[in-house]
Parts: structure tokens; sequence; C-alpha cells
């Protein structure tokens, strides 16, 4: 298979050569724009040191910045309660979808109705929505956009975790339930402890979702419930736009999900091929 | 456990409550209020809503730039996903030969730009399309030698900013699509390959009548998800181009949050959202045959 082994080698240079354009060139880019001063942010210099004095101060600023720690805890909070909220409701939901018939309907159209929350668009949702909050006082609030992101991503994850619950053989809940296991009891004590891979990686794509929601958060807070994405966004000042700020604030706002998704890959991609194929 | 069936409403009924509350709920708030407009009552001295019809809908229809967003969404969502199939198909199927250390490491790297917050994506792009002093521009006048005057014009131009609107997608949804047909290629039976390959066919036949028939339901899921995120595109164009050339690429969604929150017109904001409703409602209509046949594929209890 000589021919064989030269077209996977070519292969492998192809894609070498994509990821080299793709990924490395923009990332690197990225990162040597976040150390410029900026009288060097708008030349096409890379090499710091060698072609230009790099410097910290873009860092410096922006770690130092107050609104930056309030909307990295505001994010840190709102994904991580989405993601529970999620996992609390979703998955007996999705447990539920997986097992049972659900009349009148068939399960199959409960699936439907969950899948159909998958078309609807976050800015006609977000809109009313900002309105309702204002109403109830919970605008700026991180409980409002905990309660959207929950309703925007719930879908996603039932998906998810449904497709880990229709992979654990059903003899194993019949034994537990003719050992005495109450069905709620079986479900924490027997089914959940098999579908944790699966459950991981809904937790992750979950997480992960939240942490990059931008019309919500930019529709129900303000400024003391802001999450780190709209930091993003406020990278303008009346001088324009700082490109070493936006450099800084960018690697920041993307570290988290990609360091956790590059540690994790397996659930991670576990949990988009799911939602997206078994969906 | 067929005898105790609707227990399982124990189970679902949670989330099902959640979204009919938090999603359906505004959402058919919206649908109502389309045919409303608000108006000053004398006697109880506040805003009071009233009755108008088709009225808000008519005035979507007499503002071109509004109708425009629709011609500017569409086209985008159809261009870019398109091209994310395409180059998500192609790289998929160089990385599926490879070794198991190889496709672990293709999957690692490509599943950057799909875990990056897209406003952040479209903040980062900037700098990469910025006239003169840009990645792009720069590189085209350095290594081909593209005279100033005749870079593009990403952020002033239409065409060129329609253009680096579309590559940021392309950019961000590529990997998406690359990750799923590349786990689809390798759950795929690898004797119907062998037996086609004894039978004499060439590699390219193989893969044009067996790999890619075999694809088709994951093709048309993908197909399917990515269009209905693009038609519901955001913070792309938010975060690059601001919308602008002037309006140019503002999109459906961008108008309506302007249309609800600067110019405070939640008439004509429900009447957007309304129709945007129908479009995607249509949509899941047209594909319902394919989402049944796909969850039929999937156990039913």
């Amino acid at each position: 298979m000589g021919s064989g082994a030269r077209r996977r080698l070519l292969a492998n240079v192809f894609l070498a050569a994509v990821v080299f354009i793709w990924i490395i060139l923009p990332g690197v880019w990225t990162i040597c724009q976040s150390l410029k001063e900026p009288r060097d942010v708008h030349t096409l210099r890379w090499i710091p040191w060698l072609e230009y004095e790099p410097t910290f101060a873009a860092w410096r600023e922006n770690l130092g910045d107050p609104q930056l720690l309030r909307t990295l805890g505001n994010s840190v909070l709102v994904a991580s309660a989405t993601t529970v909220l999620v996992l609390v409701v979703g998955t007996p939901a999705a447990y539920g979808l997986a097992r049972f018939r659900l009349p009148p309907f068939t399960s199959r159209d409960t699936l439907l109705f969950f899948l159909s929350q998958r078309f609807l668009p976050p800015v006609v949702v977000a809109v009313p929505l900002a309105v309702a909050v204002q109403s109830v006082g919970l605008y700026d609030n991180v409980v409002g956009l905990i309660v959207a992101h929950t309703a925007f991503f719930l879908p996603l994850g039932v998906l998810i975790a449904r497709g880990a619950f229709l992979d654990i053989p059903r003899d194993l809940e019949e034994a537990a339930l003719v050992d005495g296991c109450t069905r709620v009891q079986m479900f924490v004590r027997v089914v959940l402890p098999l579908a944790l891979p699966g459950i991981a990686a809904t937790a992750l794509v979950t997480f992960g979702f939240s942490w990059n929601e931008f019309v919500a958060a930019l529709l129900l807070t303000q400024y003391r419930a802001q999450t780190l994405p709209l930091f993003v966004a406020g990278s303008e000042d009346t001088w324009g736009l700082d490109m070493a700020r936006v450099a800084v604030r960018g690697l920041i706002a993307v570290a988290p999900p990609l360091i956790v998704g590059l540690l994790v890959q397996r659930f991670v991609v576990r949990g988009l091929v799911m939602g997206a194929v078994k969906g | 456990m067929a005898r105790r069936d609707s227990q399982g409403w124990l189970f679902v009924l949670p989330a099902v409550i959640w979204l009919l509350a938090v999603n359906v709920g505004p959402a058919v708030y919206m649908v109502g209020h389309s045919f409303f407009a608000p108006r000053y009552s004398e006697e109880r001295g506040a805003s009071v809503r009233r009755w108008v019809g088709l009225e808000n809908y008519r005035r979507f229809f007499a503002e071109d730039q509004l109708v425009h967003s629709i011609w500017f969404t569409v086209g985008v969502a159809v261009v870019s996903v398109a091209a994310e199939l395409a180059l998500g198909l192609l790289f998929a199927v160089m990385a599926w030969r490879a070794t198991a250390f190889g496709i672990r490491l293709w999957r690692g790297l490509f599943a950057v730009p799909m875990l990056m917050a897209p406003v952040a994506v479209a903040y980062l792009a900037t700098t990469v399309f910025a006239h003169e002093v840009g990645v792009i521009n720069g590189l085209l006048h350095r290594l081909l030698g593209v005279p100033f005057e005749s870079l593009p014009r990403w952020r002033s131009d239409r065409f060129w900013a329609t253009l680096a609107v579309i590559l940021v997608e392309v950019w961000q949804w590529t990997p998406f699509c690359f990750i799923v047909f590349l786990a689809a290629l390798a759950a795929q039976p690898e004797d119907l390959r062998e037996a086609a390959l004894v039978d004499g066919a060439g590699e390219w036949q193989v893969f044009w009548h067996v790999t890619l028939p075999c694809l088709r339901p994951v093709l048309l899921t993908v197909l399917l998800l990515r269009l209905i995120e693009a038609l519901k595109l955001f913070d792309v164009p938010y975060g690059l181009t601001r919308g602008g050339p002037g309006t140019w690429t503002q999109t459906y969604s961008m108008w309506i949050k302007e249309v609800a929150f600067t110019r405070y017109d939640m008439g004509l904001a429900s009447a957007m959202s309304t129709m945007l409703l129908l479009a995607l409602t249509a949509l899941g209509i047209a594909v319902l045959p394919l989402l049944r046949k796909q969850l039929a594929i999937s156990e039913e209890p």
C-alpha cells in the first residue's frame, strides 16, 4: 500500500496547511496585536522584540479594570447556574423522552416540541423578555439572564442527554426495579451514573454556549450583570477601536471555553455531534 | 414498563413548562402585540394599546432598508452555509484516513473557532480586515503587490463588507461541519466500502456512490441546523461592520433589536418578529418529514 501511505501523507500535509492558515496564523496575530503599543498596532509587524518593542500595557490596563473582574465573575456565575439548571431540569426530561411514551402524544412528538425550540430566534424572545424583566425589576440582574439562558440551551441539552440515556440497556433498569428500587432511586442510583459521560458532554456544551451568548446578554443587562462578551463589545471608546485592547479582551473572553474544550475534547465533540446527529 | 407511561410526564413536565414560559410565551406575546400600537389616552393619562390591524406590517414593507435586510440575511446564510458544508466535507474526507492520533490532533485544533464567542470573533476579526493595515490587505499588498488604491475596502464597500461577514461565519462554523462529518465518516460500516472496492470500483466511484449516499442524512441535518443558526445572524455583523456601510450589512435580527430599543417602536419590532417566526415555522414544517425520519432511526420507546 505504498500509494495509500503517500496519499495519507499528502492529506496530512494539506490539513496542516489549512490548520496553519485557519487557526495558527490568526491566533498568533491576535497575541502579537495584544502586545503592541498604539503606534505599532496599525502595522503588519509580527515578531515581538525583533520587529517592535512589545508592551504589556494593554494587558495591565485590562487586567486592572474592575469591570473585567465583574464581567468575568458574572460570566462564571451565569454559565455555571445555567448549566446546573439545564442539568436539573433537562436530564429528567431527556430520560422521560428516552424511556416513556408520554400519552396522549408520542415521545417523538414531544421531542419535536423540544426540537422546534431551536428554531426560535434569540432576539424574538429576548426583546419581550427584556420588557418583562424590566417590569419585575430583574433588568441588569444575572437572575434574568440565567432564566433566559436556561430556556435557550435546554433543548440542546435535552437532546444530548437523551442520546446518552438511549445508550443504556434497559435490562439494568428493570433489574433495579425488581430488586426493589423506586423509580426515582433507580434514576438517581443506576441510570445517572451510567449516563455520566453523556451528562458531562451536556454540561460542557451548555456551559460553552451560555458563556458565549451575546443577544440576550446585550438586551437584558446594562452594567452590573454584564458578561464577558459585552466587555469585548465595549472595547470602543471615543478614539475608535483600540486594537490592542480588543485583542486582550477577546483573548480573555475566549480562553476559558477554549482551554476546557481542548482539555476534554472527547466530551465536547461527543456533545456537539450528538446534539447535531441524534437531533 | 409500558404500563405506567404517563408517569413519564413527571420527568418531562418541568422542562416543558420552563420552555413554554420563557421561550414560547414571549414569542406569542410578540405575535399578538404586532397588531397594536401605543396611543396616549387623555382619561387615563398614560399610553394605552390600540388595535391597528396590519398597519405595523405595512410600515415594514414601506421601508426599503428593512426589506433589504431580508435579502441580505438570507443571501449571507445561503452562501456561508454552502461554503461551510463543502469545506467541512472536504476537510473531513481528508482527515478521515489519518491515524487515530492525527484525527485527534486535527479535530482538536479545528475545534478552536467554534468554541469562541461569536461576538469576540467578530471584534478580533476587525484587525484582520482593517483597510491598509489589516492582515489580509497587508499580505495582498506585500506578497501580491496589489497597490493601496485597489485593495478591498472591507469596511466601506458593500460587496467587501458582505464578503467579510461571510468569511467570518465560514471561518467559525466550517469546523462544526468538519467535526460532525468526521464522526459520521468514522461511524460508517467499513464492509460496504470494501465490498465495492473488491468489486472493482475506483476510490472516487466508491466515494461518490457509497460514502456520500451514506452521509446524506447527516449532511441534511447539518445543513438544516446551520441554516437555522445563520438566519438568526446577529453577533458577527454587530462586531465586525456595525451593520455598515450605512445599514447594508444590518441583519434582520439586528433590525429587530434596533427598532425595539433605539426607535422604541415595539409594534414594528413585533411585526418583524412575527414574520421571522412565520418564515422559520414554514421552514420547520417543510423539513418535518426529514426530522421525523431522522428520529425514527433513533429508538422509539
